[in-house]
């Protein structure tokens, strides 16, 4: 099935279609664009990464250590803003969608493509407004931004507030691109019930882009004009609510953890079939799972809030929905492993960082039911449990799903191959490295240490010193990896159209794929998932 | 731009299978935009909910501060300009490229109508001492000059996509005359306000002072009505701005019955517009 796709002139592909600076500037190449999202999202993720260092290295021993109380805020502030507006949320759809998805479609572009290349501008210069912060008076709000401190703080936080703002407008383009080109660009036969599940999950991912990403500019909006004139709708001082605040932004904010993780579950839904030689488990459930996942996701919000004062019937309902995704996680989690059961499984780098998002995600899902329960809520809620809870489900579920889908693609849209070896000790450097930092983590917040505190009591130290040293190995295995990816995109082996032999469309046509995606549209006749163990 | 035989026939991007595959997914691509810009005002109505809700008669007596007669002009106004746009979009659907000119530049013309009532509104309660929040009876420029920006900024845009036109700057085009008319008028509001009236709005207004002395929260109903129909005036001037580039356009004679898509899509977002309008108006003058 892939033979047709390496018969044409393979010297010419998106890579060298138009030479020079100005013609991928001017792109609109969905494949150039996707890499340059994912070029400039690698560089933000540095900066986020080294002020998690920084945060880590301060909390080293209590009291001060390399920095004083008012710069620790500011360093999980851009910790936080960074990885979640920068990196996280826009990581998956951004780099990989716009690099795969049109591709596994059958088509040509995604629906606009100068909307495409806009909203890449759009999101380069929220980012810069954002990051411009660093060089006049910082931000110390943390990410949250809370009313009435955010309105009062002398930092520059108006710039953070309005780069983030036009950064929501990339994630919404995004969205809605891709919600035209999945309704309107599909290869012949290629029905919605042979959809590969990684489109599914950018569809409702999308859909939570476009519903939820309006509430944020509206939140962020309001509170740069109380900066700005004072107009009070979130100041107590002034007769406004401060908890109306949390509403908004939570609003927002819950829908974003899964427009974070939606895209990442496509991804290991794309990689286990694949490196296990079989179909995947109940393909509609999952499909349905990723849906029910996205509606829940949207009636949670408050769980956010169950110590803010809120009423207990509040308390009562929201923490009772919140239960309600572990469901459609739950059915996600399990197919993934009765797709492995009885598979034919290939250890390749892609199918480790599954297994590592399966146990990562699974711990960081299990420690939210834990969250969603009020009982234990009310002594966890701004302590370390919450904050390894998020890391676990963002980091090893997200960022290891990332990981997936960059080892897996990268044959096809660099066509080299990355050395196996070397991305397997990565791997496991990053995994472990993983644990060390944030299981302390948990057993801290159990025991009492709050979030975002500068100083800590003596018998935290132990535990802080073993998370400190985590981070370092999971900053070790990120270097080590960009060292040998850089070094395959410039001196790999060649990589064949379809080295893992798989069946989704981006694999039948040739690595790198030609600046228009398929030298003839392919027709499509079964589903994604029809592997028939290694005799195929 | 067309090499075809045919030059009426616009070329359809070349991931589309035909120029209808390609306007059913441009439609498509404008309603989800106009779904979130539902979700976004929506924000903005439950901050109104909330506040009215917990403060029933403080919001019924600062309403009564509105003038109801210059909010029922620009309902009229506004729904007047929905339906010139509908009959622009059917000039460009029918081959009439002067009606289809026309009509754009009426829709033009009662868009610009609105945000000059808006103004007066506006200026009228700055004079009175009624300014959103913090600035109640408390006035500032800052409001001022965020207002003035959004108005040079939208008459720099509507200039810049004017002369992008196919057939560039020229003074026989009638947007060329709408985007210098646009200059002209921002920067007589612009100017005339710090020349002349800058200083003379720190006044206290009575009829600020008796609403503040019984309702200590007054000033919200302000936040939201500033905040509520400012950002709707954003969006007036945001669809003037693309209206002008349209005008453009249609006098270069971009559009006929095979390809009116941006005037279409341009229809659906004014209609929006003024849809958001109809529920503002009852929402925020007649509650008194």
């Amino acid at each position: 099935m892939s033979d047709h796709a390496v018969t044409h002139n393979e010297k010419t592909n998106y890579l060298n279609h138009g030479k020079g600076i100005w013609s991928w500037m001017t792109t609109l190449d969905h494949k150039r664009i996707g890499l340059m999202y994912l070029f400039t999202i690698l560089v933000f993720f540095l900066i986020g990464g080294i002020f998690s260092l920084l945060v880590r290295l301060e909390l080293f021993t209590p009291g001060k250590t390399i920095m004083d109380a008012a710069s620790f805020n500011q360093a999980f502030t851009y910790h936080g803003s960074i990885m979640v507006f920068m990196v996280i949320i826009p990581l998956v759809p951004g780099a990989l969608g716009n690099l795969v998805l049109p591709i596994m479609l059958g088509a040509k572009d995604v629906a606009f493509p100068r909307l495409n290349l806009a909203s890449y501008y759009i999101f380069l210069a929220g980012a810069l407004i954002a990051a411009s912060t660093l060089f006049l008076n910082g931000v110390d709000t943390g990410w949250t931004f809370y009313t009435p401190y955010s309105i009062r703080t002398g930092t520059s936080a108006i710039f953070v507030l309005f780069g983030a703002f036009v950064m929501g407008f990339a994630g919404i383009f995004t969205g809605i691109n891709f919600i035209v080109t999945i309704h309107k660009l599909r290869a012949p036969g290629l029905t919605w019930g042979r959809l590969p599940l990684f489109v599914w999950a950018s569809y409702a991912t999308s859909v939570l882009q476009v519903l939820a990403t309006p509430v944020l500019a509206i939140t962020l909006f309001l509170l740069m004009f109380e900066r700005l004139t004072g107009i009070g709708i979130f100041d107590p001082n002034i007769g406004g609510d401060p908890i109306l605040f949390q509403h908004f932004f939570w609003f927002y904010s819950h829908p974003a953890v899964y427009i974070m993780i939606l895209p990442a579950m496509g991804i290991i839904s794309e990689v286990i079939p694949v490196f296990s030689r079989k179909p995947i488990f109940g393909y509609k459930a999952m499909a349905v799972a990723i849906f029910g996942i996205a509606i829940v996701a949207f009636v949670v919000w408050a769980h956010h809030m169950y110590t803010s004062g809120q009423s207990e019937l509040a308390n009562f309902v929201f923490s009772l929905i919140t239960m309600f995704v572990a469901v459609p996680t739950g059915i996600k989690v399990f197919s993934w492993i009765a797709t492995m059961y009885k598979g034919t499984i290939h250890f390749k780098t892609p199918m480790l960082y599954a297994f590592s998002f399966l146990w990562v995600f699974t711990v960081g899902g299990l420690t939210g039911v834990i969250l969603a329960a009020l009982a234990t809520n009310i002594h966890f809620h701004d302590t370390y449990f919450v904050v390894a809870h998020f890391h676990f489900t963002m980091v090893g579920g997200t960022l290891m799903g990332f990981m997936a889908g960059l080892h897996y693609w990268f044959p096809k849209f660099v066509g080299k191959m990355y050395p196996e070896g070397p991305a397997k000790i990565s791997c496991v450097l990053i995994f472990l490295g993983f644990n060390v930092t944030f299981v302390p983590q948990f057993i801290l917040g159990s025991q009492g240490m709050p979030r975002r505190y500068y100083d800590y009591l003596p018998h935290f130290t132990t535990l802080n010193q073993i998370s400190t040293v985590g981070s370092f190995m999971i900053a070790a295995g990120f270097f080590y990896a960009a060292y040998y990816l850089i070094k395959a995109i410039c001196c790999g082996e060649k990589a064949s159209a379809n080295p893992w032999r798989g069946l989704t469309l981006e694999w039948q046509t040739s690595s790198p794929p030609p600046h228009e995606n398929f030298h003839e549209i392919p027709v499509v006749t079964e589903g994604p998932y029809e592997y028939k163990g290694d005799k195929v | 731009m067309s090499n075809s035989h045919d030059s009426s026939i616009r070329p359809h991007a070349h991931h589309f299978d035909s120029a209808h595959h390609e306007f059913e997914s441009s439609k498509q691509g404008m309603w989800l935009f106009l779904l979130q810009e539902v979700l976004f005002f929506s924000g903005i109505f439950v901050v109104y909910a909330v506040i009215r809700g917990l403060n029933p008669e403080m919001f019924a007596a600062a309403a009564g501060l509105l003038d109801v007669k210059m909010g029922l002009t620009n309902t009229i106004v506004l729904i007047t300009s929905s339906l010139t746009m509908a009959m622009a979009v059917n000039a460009a659907q029918t081959d009439k490229k002067e009606q289809c000119v026309w009509y754009l530049i009426a829709t033009f013309f009662l868009a610009c109508g609105f945000l000059v009532v808006k103004y007066f509104e506006y200026t009228h309660k700055f004079h009175m001492g009624i300014l959103p929040g913090a600035g109640f009876l408390n006035p500032s420029d800052t409001h001022v000059i965020i207002a003035q920006t959004f108005l040079i900024s939208a008459a720099a845009l509507t200039s810049f996509f004017v002369a992008r036109s196919k057939t560039g700057f020229r003074l026989s085009k009638k947007s060329v005359w709408i985007s210098i008319l646009f200059w002209a008028v921002s920067l007589y509001l612009t100017i005339s306000y710090w020349v002349g009236h800058h200083g003379e709005h720190r006044v206290v207004g009575q009829d600020a002072q008796n609403l503040i002395d019984q309702f200590a929260k007054a000033p919200l109903f302000f936040s939201v009505y500033f905040g509520a129909t400012g950002i709707h005036g954003i969006h007036v001037l945001g669809g003037m701005v693309v209206i002008a580039w349209l005008i453009s356009r249609a006098e270069d004679a971009e559009f006929n019955s095979k390809y009116f898509t941006p005037v279409e899509l341009v229809g659906l977002y004014w209609h929006f517009v003024d849809l958001v309008w109809i529920f503002l108006f009852p929402l925020m003058y007649l509650v008194a």
